[in-house]
């Protein structure tokens, strides 16, 4: 084809809307036009229309299973009590400003997440060492993002005993729930303690089976299952609290 | 490794569960979750070429599938074609942030140049023949250009270094190449 027998150019509006779906646009550029699309529907349109058009490339892109824990995380972020208030917040707002001030929110939880998770790792690290003289107790502190209270949980490491404190009816909508503690070790699979009080001070003694699993640097979760438990052997409720346990 | 227990019927098509999610129903977002997570991943994997950001990338997106699913009521486009484009933009936002880009341009030419298996080809309809049929009628380096631009998510001055052509040819490549494939798209 010539150029003589191209098509009309595409107008500003049109073109700035297809390479901004295409990935061109520099980092300034699409800001501009995400604060453009937030207020001019019409524009809005149009780039809905080259997301019709495109996507399809998309098509041939291989699929690659995500870690179990970035649905835990998601599931942290959004359903936790803190979060859902938040979002409250924001689902009744106009978009852009409010969206990059949650997108820098959500940052904020990542650095959180990834502190926590480097501390974990350092000692993780630690434990690499040459055996000494064993901890004689972990502590995690299960915090739903942002919140101000979270529970603290306690591992007696010669025993397994886990004792939690806490109130989780402050975390999430707790009525004909129950309330289940999880440990989740290096290969990312959450493996049931047992259940806990909505309020005041739980003992639980886990499985003889899992107690190699409370090393710090695991990760306790609460998530909130039918009455008695889930049924699953998973998590299938809302996560509503998490940390990574420690040597104190 | 554990993923969540899909609870939705599997007739139950991709536009309801994101209406209920509108709604704010959990267990449809999990049934979208567990039904899109490795093609978005796949997605937002190719664009940034690193598995942790592309892990914050993906977390974005469904934080996003989950607080804009109302808007997909107005799109022209698929559930997965809306769903990947919010997984490209978490991971294109990612890519523009980072001082010096990781990801391997040899690489998203070797993409450029696949044809989607026809399984893949199938989520996507009717709309992916045609624009494959339209990339066809457009010549390189025109359809190179937009492709390896797609695949890649780079910026027209990254894309000029990469392919060691001035950037005001690659901007005209990828402009004629649009302004080609929507004339065929809407013939």
């Amino acid at each position: 084809m010539t150029d003589a027998a191209l098509p009309a150019e595409l107008a500003p509006d049109e073109l700035l809307a297809a390479e901004y779906v295409l990935g061109v646009l520099t980092a300034d550029a699409r800001i501009m036009v995400e604060r453009r699309m937030a207020v001019d529907t019409t524009f809005a349109h149009l780039v809905d229309d080259w997301i019709a058009k495109l996507m399809p490339m998309e098509a041939a892109t291989a699929a690659v299973m995500p870690p179990g824990r970035v649905k835990l995380r998601i599931d942290a972020a959004l359903f936790s009590a803190a979060a859902q208030t938040s979002q409250r917040r924001r689902r009744a707002g106009p978009l852009s400003l409010l969206d990059s001030l949650a997108f820098w929110r959500w940052t904020a939880a990542f650095s959180l997440f990834a502190a926590v998770m480097a501390v974990s790792t350092m000692t993780w690290n630690l434990r690499q060492a040459p055996p000494q003289q064993p901890p004689e107790q972990l502590l995690a502190t299960l915090l739903p993002q942002g919140a101000p209270s979270g529970l603290l949980a306690k591992v007696d490491a010669q025993t397994g005993l886990v004792r939690v404190e806490g109130d989780v009816t402050l975390l999430g909508e707790t009525d004909g729930r129950s309330a289940e503690l999880w440990v989740i070790g290096d290969d990312e699979t959450p493996r049931s303690l047992g259940l806990i009080a909505m309020e005041g001070v739980s003992e639980v003694r886990p499985a003889p089976g899992l107690l190699g699993q409370l090393l710090a640097g695991a990760i306790l979760a609460v998530s909130l299952e039918p009455e008695g438990g889930s049924r699953t052997g998973a998590p299938t409720g809302p996560i509503v609290a998490l940390g990574a346990l420690r040597g104190p | 490794m554990w993923r969540t227990t899909a609870i939705s019927p599997p007739q139950t098509s991709l536009e309801d569960l994101l209406a209920r999610v509108a709604l704010g129903d959990k267990i449809a977002f999990d049934a979208i979750y567990e039904r899109t997570c490795a093609k978005l991943f796949g997605v937002c994997l190719r664009i940034l070429n690193d598995r942790e950001d592309a892990e914050d990338a993906v977390h974005e997106c469904y934080i996003n599938v989950w607080r804009r699913a109302e808007q997909y009521a107005r799109s022209k486009a698929s559930p997965i074609a809306w769903m990947c484009a919010i997984a490209r933009n978490a991971s294109i936002d990612r890519l523009r942030k980072r001082r010096e880009s990781t990801t391997d341009l040899d690489e998203a030419f070797e993409l450029a140049d696949d044809r989607p298996s026809p399984q893949d080809a199938a989520v996507f309809a009717s709309n992916q023949r045609a624009l494959m049929a339209c990339l066809e009628e457009l010549e390189d380096p025109k359809a190179t250009a937009v492709r390896t631009a797609f695949l890649s998510g780079h910026t027209y001055a990254e894309l000029a270094e990469a392919m060691g052509t001035p950037l005001g040819t690659v901007k005209s490549w990828i402009h004629r190449g649009l302004q080609q494939l929507k004339a065929c798209l809407e013939r």
